[in-house]
């Protein structure tokens, strides 16, 4: 017995010593192993490795996946059973917190759009002009003003005319050194002088205490239309020619009236635009040529207007206005050098306005 | 006729390697319950380690443990390194025990597991790879060790089941183990 113990504590203790050493050379293998790897970039050889052995053993993956999606959902209704007043808390302010981050980033993907389409306005017109935000709206109800975040020391002036994508907005009339104050088109002590795009008819775009706008003084034997898109006529200096103003909504002519009731849709709105482009200076393509105002004032109905229903618009219009509107109508339409189709080219206006209005 | 029972005993560890590897790619990855995951890895080991002691613990837990690292997205070395040890723990007690004591092996299983499982969370922790320790240990480590040893039972059953002949009894291997080498 005391032979056979001896033999069989001797083979344990052998046994024993057997496994130690791989032991030891595993351990300082593995240790080597976890410091090459903490130490070694992504792009290490071990890295390397998993993603090879990822790579192989995707199939399988996909297979397990497949087979515990089942499981994994009744896991999950289970977990949501069960789950603690303190989980439930952390998920609601989770839920609150990433809430709040995608609004953030929703408004800032909003921004980001509304600056593009300002940065495009700008290289569509070639616009001198520096960017501000609307930091305030009217305090009162008789007057259209916002206000501005930047003023005298961004180089802005009084008069100046403030954009937005869609179309003019208005024009400084107060400026501090670091904020101005802008006057609304549709503000009643505004005026725009401006043109029905079509027709070429002249007139002059007022706001009005409802704070509506209507385009004034456009001779009745003009051709206007509901739909047709009404933009700057550079005369005057203050705005560049052919910005959007807006759009005709209604014609009104009553039999003896001198000129049409024409009211007008803004393009432009404050209400949910926050980003504005002030215009520093004008450039010559941009403000309108002594032949643009002669030819304004020698033909205020505009060129189509003149040449197409110059005799129909007289006959109806009466005696009182029958010698002007064809003695317009024969000057403008012995101009080539007022063109319709030149004086197009020289706005500046962008067709895709009239699918954004429509 | 010995050959044929290490044969037996070969085919036996092969197929509850096969098995366990096949699990700790598709299945382990895709469940988790309570924070904790299957190691099959670490059950595999466990079960060789049982049934041939702590030299093959060894082997199995090293091998078994690089399968792991390499293929779950932890730091290289650090299972391997648990592993080994789990190994050599667990086989270095009475030489195939699983046949004849399978209760005081799945208990021995669930006491080194629970220690690989807490040291492994504390690793993590020190590497970086966790930021809580109480949700690693109490999270990752308990629940880990419930699933395993829930996990090991069919395997050690089935393996206590089977017949390897007398090539790995307790009585030959105590009365000539330097011969089944």
């Amino acid at each position: 017995m005391p032979r056979s113990s001896g033999r069989y504590k001797q083979t344990l203790t052998k046994r024993q010593s057997t496994g130690f050493r791989p032991l030891i050379a595993f351990c300082v293998i593995s240790l080597l192993v976890l410091t090459f790897y903490l130490r070694e970039g992504s792009t290490g050889p071990f890295h390397t490795l998993r993603a090879g052995v990822t790579t192989i053993t995707y199939p399988l993956r996909m297979v397990g996946s497949a087979v515990a999606t089942p499981f994994n959902a009744l896991g999950n209704i289970a977990g949501n059973l069960t789950a603690s007043e303190e989980t439930l808390a952390d998920l609601k302010a989770q839920n609150e917190e990433l809430t709040a981050q995608v609004a953030a980033l929703t408004e800032a993907q909003e921004t980001a759009d509304r600056l593009n389409k300002l940065l495009d306005l700008q290289d569509t017109y070639k616009l001198e002009s520096v960017a501000a935000r609307i930091i305030g709206t009217t305090g009162d109800a008789w007057t259209q003003t916002v206000t501005i975040d930047k003023g005298s020391l961004n180089g802005f002036d009084v008069n100046m005319p403030v954009t937005n994508s869609s179309g003019v907005i208005g024009q400084i009339i107060e400026v501090s050194p670091t904020s101005s104050v802008v006057r609304l088109i549709n503000d009643d002590s505004s005026g725009v002088s401006a043109l029905v795009q079509s027709s070429r008819a002249q007139g002059m775009l007022e706001g009005q205490p409802d704070g509506s706008l209507r385009l004034n003084y456009v001779p009745s034997d003009a051709q206007v239309e509901v739909g047709d898109i009404v933009v700057t006529s550079g005369i005057g200096g203050v705005y560049p020619k052919g910005l959007p103003l807006g759009r005709v909504s209604s014609v009104e002519k009553l039999d003896n009236d001198l000129y049409y009731t024409i009211v007008v849709e803004a393009a432009s709105s404050v209400e949910n635009q926050e980003e504005v482009l002030v215009i520093t200076s004008l450039t010559e393509e941009q403000t309108a040529t002594s032949e643009d105002i002669e030819a304004a004032n020698d033909n205020p109905e505009g060129e189509g207007a003149a040449s197409d229903e110059s005799s129909d618009s007289s006959d109806e219009s009466g005696d009182g206005t029958d010698d002007s509107a064809d003695g317009s109508t024969d000057e403008g339409t012995g101009d080539d050098e007022y063109s319709d189709e030149e004086y197009y080219d020289d706005t500046y206006y962008d067709e895709s306005y009239d699918e954004e209005v429509s | 006729m010995e050959v044929r029972d290490k044969h037996a005993y070969l085919r036996a560890i092969g197929i509850v390697a096969g098995v366990c590897v096949v699990l700790q790619m598709a299945l382990s990855p895709q469940l988790s319950v309570f924070g904790g995951t299957i190691n099959f890895m670490m059950i595999l080991a466990g079960c060789v380690a049982l049934l041939t002691g702590s030299r093959y613990g060894v082997f199995a837990g090293f091998f078994s443990g690089m399968l792991y690292d390499f293929t779950m997205p932890v730091p290289a070395g650090l299972m391997m390194l648990m592993l080994s040890v789990a190994g050599f723990v667990l086989g270095s007690g009475e030489r195939n025990r699983l046949q004849e004591q399978l209760d005081a092996s799945v208990k021995l299983f669930a006491g080194v597991c629970f220690g690989v499982n807490v040291a492994y969370s504390i690793a993590l922790v020190l590497t970086g790879a966790e930021s809580s320790i109480i949700s690693a240990v109490l999270g990752h480590g308990l629940a880990s060790t419930v699933l395993d040893t829930i996990f090991v039972v069919p395997f050690l059953y089935a393996l206590s089941r089977a017949d390897f002949g007398q090539a790995f009894s307790t009585r030959i291997a105590r009365k000539g183990y330097r011969k089944l080498r």
